[in-house]
């Protein structure tokens, strides 16, 4: 009883306090997008503190996506990743959610959610109901982990520790960056680090085989001819064309986290549809191909053709270290451009401006196009890219820092 | 013989939660010093009086504030009158008076005596003062003080002992300073902070908002947190224990002896305390297999929280002598230990607690200290200090194995619990402080005073298992700051108008080696800043009103780890600017003098800072930019009205409206800020306390008293992230209620003391932080002994 009177008069006291002031704040009106929405985008859109937001958004191609009261607030700074059904978001946290989305009645909703003790560096969706992931220490020796998940109710179905590629005696950890299943072989790529910064023995493009859906280790592959397949966080560093060949992408660049750089160029490698070796009949030496551009992403369209994100720097400043991890960054260094993985030729996009980069790469691939998440410290949005026509349009605009991952769902 | 007395101020002491009625203390010496007793202390036109005792000392009670003649007669000496000013429910402690011995005439000689805490407010600064009388006796430390003042927000993330965050009107962490005695805490490391240091130590805390006095040197962006510790002049025991839920034992030990001939005294501050900070959390326990959370809540005991720290002070030297009223050399040893159950940043219960991370620091400091006032015919007083700080601090993660919140081992992983490598890490601290202080009063109504200040400070870490390069701050890093002030004050119209002008310069450099990306080459790296700042302050009195105004350009430096980074993934931001803030207050208080006293104190603030130092992430680097322009305005209230002089009531609360005041994103014109004008995020803006009291004197016998006070505590809820962004699964810090209540009974002129308290009444769910639940209901039980 007392409380009650205490709490009432002190109420009351608050409430003529808080009227008094003069400063109020106004709130705009929620714009009701979610029910017309068929496309979704995770943005970053806040530094401090980094608030991710998984927007609505009627279109990509034109228009101002704003997280402005628009969808789902995250609960850390996430990756997105696209489902067949379903996006998730995993956090980039120790003990991880990763939290499915689904459309439900024409509208986004919130849906299961599991956690693991370590954040995830490479996912492969293998049809609507399972995903394989890894995840690892970013730092230190200790296991990996391989999950198969079930994606409908979001649950481990089976997992297994790993620690391919760790070299202990050296201190060094296997540190994966993609992972594809291939019928019944999994192909985990990853470099080897001594804690986060420097990156030793870089001259080799490594991938781990394993059985799938047992995961057996069964063995390295390695070619000298290459660096380090992939980069931290990026989850395009092996792709599957239609004819099943594997392509994977060495970047060769400090702008990428390799310290120090390897003496071999950024290249493009391929494992044959039903091989486990690297294909030593093929070898892209993008560096020479392009003109001394390095490869930074590598989006596979089909028809043999890829969209590649690019850099040149100077490898012996060290400003250029983890440059292509700075989203709003005033000096932006990545270009895009358009390579033949057959005929082996490679062409710029002029029209999409520089772009600072990030971790992994917002895109979506619809009717043979690519929407590609394109930022700067003076921009940010999307771009339409068509690899047929070698053309690029630009898109909606982001209102925030960056689009961190970009979504479509149907029911 | 000159025809003056001399009055040495003693403790100031002012009752906030327990004065109900003004009081004069003091005692009467002669000119050697010695206890004149029985003299007749009366006031004039009042009949009001009374007689000292053998000792000298006496205690009269004044119905009415305001200003008063004291008089004073003793057979053998000669008789003086003093014109003192009682302030409202305030203690006034006017030290020694000395009474000449002659058979001369009545001389008539004005010293306006107020108590310390009144002569603080008064300035024209925005301050807050709050004297530890009263709350000494509860199990309290500098934290809940300073959380009851209206502007400041304090959030903890548990137990006793664990890392909080303080902000006053808006500004915070950094961007405020702490200082202890007068000297910057900034490097003080943990086991000397304001969540470990025990009420009994303290004689008050100055709270200075957004504009900071020259003595308090350093660059305070936000405000000053003065920690006074000094006591005196008299010889005094102080001897206290509490036990309270938790585990928790709180011991401290404080005396101080001095010889009245010679001035030479000892005086001692120690503490001890230790916690379990076992309480209980409700967690979603996960099912490590196939990776689901439970759908309830599972209420487990923390069980790797354990704290304990411990101090001892002791210091040598003179007090209240003709060549010094300090004079004090001094050691100071403390340490602590930190168990720490999981990530400071997790959000709630983290899904894996930690089982054996613990945090621990060793200090040694010493310190000198001088101060002389009434130099040179009364018109200089001169201060100054040097500091020298050690200390050690350790992080250890070595742990083998993974935990579950039931303390049990579930995994053997070999690598840490933090950051899958083990560490023990220790940083060697050398911080070295040295202030200079003067006034001199050019005119009765008109001084200037100079301050400089030193403080030096370097780091260097070791790991004895990490790669040598691979360790933070395996380079020394040192920072340097200067701070040369001067200002300039002046009185007009008797006193009733009062301002006062200053500067600020201030002088920073940094210097480290930095190595190449190859981790071989070193470069050294140096930096240095320097900057102005200024301000100025006014004040009017009009009968029970004073209308105070002020303003300061101030700045904040870099911290060297946001210049330099830390040698591993934080880089060197080199082109890093200070912080920078308007700071304006205008405030008003109202005093009442007379009735039930009422006084009600009103401060509006603006904070239009820029170049707020936010870190960015590239790959596993982060790196320090200037991106935040930040306004803010509020307004505090603190008030107290008493009546019968046994009921008091307190309020206190702050408004705080603080918004993004970027316009473009990340800087560049162009590219609008969609959160332009939205509230800051995870900041409570609308906070207060009320605090009912009731006490009563001569219970059981002339000399006890008891008291009871009962404390609300409200945080209005408040959005963890930015309020207009997202519209669904938003994070909130709920609205929160909590009540304290303590009971203390005091005997034998308040020497043996008891008191009983119980913190969150109602055993509510609170939280300073998103959904990382504070303790539930706590008991604590404390004994003090103080003997004067």
């Amino acid at each position: 009883m007392t409380t009650k009177i205490i709490r009432l008069f002190y109420s009351l006291l608050l409430t003529v306090f808080g009227a008094a002031m003069l400063w109020s704040c106004s709130d705009d009106d929620p714009i009701d997008v979610a029910a017309e929405a068929s496309y979704f985008v995770g943005i970053e859109a806040a530094t401090d503190p980094a608030t991710d937001v998984l927007s609505s958004a009627i279109s990509v191609t034109e228009g101002t996506i704003s997280p402005v009261n628009n969808g789902f607030e995250q609960p850390a700074w996430m990756t997105f990743l696209q489902g067949p059904d379903q996006i998730i978001t995993a956090g980039f946290t120790s003990a991880p959610e990763f939290t499915s989305y689904e459309l439900e009645n024409g509208v986004l909703v919130k849906g299961e959610s599991f956690f693991t003790n370590e954040a995830a560096f490479g996912f492969d969706f293998i049809d609507e109901s399972t995903m394989v992931m890894v995840t690892s220490p970013r730092t230190g020796i200790s296991s990996k982990t391989i999950y198969l998940i079930n994606t409908d109710n979001m649950e481990i179905t089976a997992s297994t520790e790993t620690n391919f590629g760790d070299v202990e005696e050296e201190g060094l950890l296997g540190f994966p960056t993609d992972m594809k299943v291939r019928d019944d072989k999994l192909f985990i790529s990853y470099y080897l680090t001594d804690g986060g910064i420097i990156i030793p023995s870089s001259n080799v493009a490594r991938v781990a085989v394993f059985s799938y859906p047992d995961f057996t280790f069964e063995k390295v592959i390695s070619d000298e001819r290459a660096s380090n397949i992939g980069r931290y966080s990026g989850t395009n560093a092996l792709e599957i064309d239609e004819n099943g060949d594997i392509y994977t992408y060495s970047p060769s660049s400090l702008a990428c986290g390799y310290l120090p750089t390897s003496s071999n160029n950024s290249a493009i490698l391929r494992i044959k549809n039903g091989e486990t070796q690297f294909d030593q009949s093929f070898h892209i030496d993008f560096e020479t191909l392009s003109g001394g551009y390095k490869i930074n992403d590598m989006f596979y369209m089909g028809n043999g053709k890829a969209v590649l994100r690019v850099l040149q720097e100077d490898e012996t400043n060290a400003d250029y270290a983890w440059a292509t991890y700075a989203p709003n960054s005033p000096l932006p260094i990545l270009s895009t451009g358009i390579i033949d993985l057959t005929s082996q030729t490679f062409t710029l996009l002029e029209d999409v401006p520089l772009a600072g980069g990030g971790w992994n790469a917002a895109y979506m691939i619809e009717d043979g196009k690519l929407y590609l998440g394109v930022s700067s410290s003076s921009y940010a949005s999307i771009y339409e890219i068509d690899p047929e026509a070698g053309t690029a349009i630009a898109g909606a605009t982001i209102d925030g820092n960056y689009a961190k991952g970009i979504f479509s769902l149907t029911e | 013989m000159k025809r003056r007395f001399s009055i040495f101020l003693l403790t100031g002491i002012l009752l906030v939660l327990f004065s109900y009625s003004q009081e004069i203390q003091g005692q009467i010496v002669d000119e050697e010093g010695v206890e004149v007793s029985f003299a007749t202390i009366s006031l004039k036109g009042t009949g009001i009086g009374t007689v000292a005792d053998i000792y000298g000392k006496f205690n009269l009670s004044v119905p009415n504030a305001g200003i008063h003649q004291l008089e004073i007669s003793s057979s053998g000496s000669k008789a003086t009158t003093l014109e003192v000013m009682i302030t409202k429910g305030e203690l006034l402690e006017l030290g020694k008076i000395e009474l000449e011995s002659s058979i001369s005439q009545l001389e008539e000689i004005t010293v306006l005596g107020k108590s310390q805490a009144t002569v603080v407010r008064e300035q024209a600064y925005a301050v807050e003062v709050v004297e530890s009388k009263g709350f000494e006796n509860l199990s309290i430390n500098a934290n809940d003080i300073l959380g009851k003042i209206s502007g400041v927000n304090i959030r903890q993330s548990g137990g006793l002992g664990s890392p909080f965050s303080l902000s006053l009107n808006g500004l915070s962490g950094s961007q405020l300073r702490v200082f202890l005695d007068g000297v910057p805490m900034d490097y003080f490391g943990s086991s000397l902070s304001l969540n470990n240091f025990s009420a009994n130590l303290i004689n008050r805390i100055e709270v200075y908002k957004g504009v900071v006095p020259i003595h308090l040197s350093s660059d305070a962006l936000g405000g000053a947190i003065n920690i006074l510790t000094d006591s005196g002049d008299d010889s005094y025991l102080d001897v206290s224990y509490s036990v309270g839920s938790f585990g928790t034992h709180i011991i401290s030990l404080n005396a101080q002896h001095r010889q009245e001939k010679s001035g030479f005294a000892v005086r001692a501050k120690s503490f001890y305390n230790t916690s379990q900070n076992n309480y209980k959390v409700p967690v979603y326990l996960v099912n490590w297999d196939t990776g689901k959370e439970d759908d309830f809540e599972t209420w487990v005991e923390r069980f790797h929280d354990d704290y304990n720290s411990k101090m001892s002070w002791i210091e040598t030297g003179y007090l209240g002598t003709s060549f010094a009223d300090q004079l004090l050399v001094g050691i100071m040893y403390s340490d602590n230990y930190n168990a720490i159950q999981q990530a400071i940043n997790a959000i709630g219960q983290a899904k894996r607690p930690y089982g054996q991370v613990a945090k621990e620091e060793e200090k040694i400091i010493t310190n000198f200290s001088y101060n002389k006032a009434g130099l040179l015919n009364d018109k200089l007083n001169v201060s100054s200090y040097f500091v020298a700080v050690f200390s050690d601090e350790v992080t250890v993660d070595t742990s083998s194995y993974y935990y579950n919140w039931f303390g049990e081992i579930t995994d053997t992983v070999n690598v840490g619990e933090i950051e899958n490598r083990k560490t023990w890490f220790t940083s060697d601290i050398k911080n070295y402080l040295g202030n200079f202080n003067a006034e001199y009063a050019l005119t009765p109504n008109q001084n200037i005073a100079i301050n400089y200040s030193l403080n030096d400070y370097t780091i260097q870490g070791t790991d004895p298992l990490q790669a040598e390069r691979a360790t933070q701050f395996r380079y020394p890093n040192t920072v340097k700051k200067q701070v040369l002030g001067g200002a300039y004050t002046q009185n007009f119209l008797e006193g009733r108008l009062k301002s006062s002008v200053f500067t600020k310069y201030y002088r920073y450099s940094l210097s480290s080696i930095d190595t190449d990306y190859s981790g071989d080459a070193e470069i050294p790296f140096n930096q240095s800043h320097d900057n102005f700042g200024f301000g100025f302050t006014a004040s009017f009195f009009i009968q029970k009103f004073q209308i105070k105004a002020s303003y300061e350009n101030a700045t904040r430096f870099p911290e060297s780890v946001e210049l330099f980074g830390n040698g591993l993934n934080v880089r060197p931001s080199p082109s890093l600017l200070p912080e920078s803030s308007h700071n304006y207050n205008l405030g008003f208080i109202y005093n009442s003098q007379s009735g039930n006293p009422l006084f009600i104190s009103v401060n509006s603030f603006i904070r239009d800072a820029e170049d707020f130092i936010i870190p960015e992430i590239r790959g596993v680097y982060t790196y320090h930019l200037n991106n935040q322009k930040v306004l803010s305005k509020g307004i505090d209230i603190s008030s107290n009205y008493s009546f019968n002089n046994t009921f008091l009531v307190t309020l206190n609360g702050t408004y705080l409206d603080k918004r993004d005041n970027g316009r473009w994103r990340n800087g560049e014109v162009g590219v609008e800020n969609s959160q332009y004008g939205a509230r800051t995020p995870n900041e409570p803006y609308l906070f207060g306390n009320v605090a009912f009291s009731y006490r009563k004197s001569g219970v059981r016998s002339f000399d006890d008293s008891f008291s009871l006070s009962l404390t609300e505590s409200y945080v209005h809820s408040f959005f963890y992230r930015w309020e207009n962004l997202a519209s669904q699964d938003k994070g909130i810090v709920p609205e929160q209620w909590t009540t304290n209540l303590d009971v203390v009974y005091s005997m034998n002129e308040e020497r043996y003391n008891f008191s009983f308290g119980i913190s969150n009444l109602w055993d509510a769910r609170v939280y300073d932080n998103f959904q990382q639940i504070r303790p539930g209901r706590a008991f604590s039980f404390k004994i003090r002994y103080f003997l004067l």
